[in-house]
């Protein structure tokens, strides 16, 4: 039997329930803490770490050089990762679950002004050619 | 000079609100004429990153410091960027918010 526990929103309960789940389980039970961000299962169970590994990301950087500081993106971004107060925005790229979401629309702004599902709720246009993202 | 305050509710009963982001109203006192004026916050309602949205707000005000309970890091850093001194407050309203500003009783917050 599989059990999923996932919600959208912090704070709800999601590791309370997974691992009360898995200490009332029985002694065959595996608990996969998927938490891209702050996995915190171990916590709160008894035992020690067996293996650990450093998982790299991408984090998307402005090239000023490339910048015409038009705010498309700064007006586009669902998540407010940019903001400007005129000329190059700043960027403070969320955490690594939003800015999957967020850097696909940015990365690659020149491609094509076909919007992620959920990256840009806002709304705005995208000008061709005008590529300000790298990945960093 | 533009000071923005952080206010509860429509502002009108001089509360403050200690958020920056997700307080619904902005006070934006003016110290030369000592005007008051309640604006709107439209970050309130962002889903994420709405210290952010709020900073670039006050910023185009033209407020040259904010007065809030506390201030989030990516905002603090982002008003410290554009030259905007964030105050934390204690107070529970704007008037003693002003007053201790005037008394420059207030900490100046400064991004770690």
């Amino acid at each position: 039997m599989r059990i999923a526990i996932a919600s959208g929103k912090g704070g709800t309960g999601k590791t309370l329930v997974a691992v009360n789940l898995a200490a009332i389980a029985g002694r065959s039970v595996t608990l996969v803490d998927c938490d891209v961000e702050e996995p915190n299962d171990h916590i709160f169970l008894k035992g020690d770490i067996a293996a650990s590994e450093t998982v790299p990301m991408r984090v998307p950087a402005i090239d000023e050089s490339r910048c015409t500081g038009c705010r498309a993106r700064v007006e586009v971004c669902g998540y407010n990762a940019l903001i400007s107060f005129g000329g190059t925005p700043l960027a403070f790229p969320p955490t690594f679950a939003t800015t999957a979401a967020a850097t696909v629309w940015f990365a690659t702004p020149g491609r094509s002004a076909r919007r992620p599902a959920r990256s840009a709720r806002s709304g705005g246009s995208m000008p061709p050619n005008a590529p300000c993202w790298r990945d960093g | 000079m533009k000071i923005v305050f952080t206010l509860k509710g429509d502002g009108r009963d001089g509360l403050v609100d200690r958020r920056f982001g997700r307080a619904e109203t902005l006070l934006i006192y003016n110290s030369e004429t000592d005007e008051r004026q309640l604006v709107a916050n439209s970050a309130v309602d962002a889903a994420m990153g709405a210290g952010l949205k709020a900073a670039e707000a006050i910023v185009a005000l033209g407020a040259v410091a904010l007065v809030t309970g506390e201030c989030g890091v990516k905002a603090l850093h982002a008003l410290h960027r554009a030259g905007v001194k964030v105050y934390s407050t204690d107070s529970t309203t704007f008037d003693d918010a002003l007053e201790d500003l005037r008394q420059g009783n207030l900490r100046e917050a400064q991004p770690a």
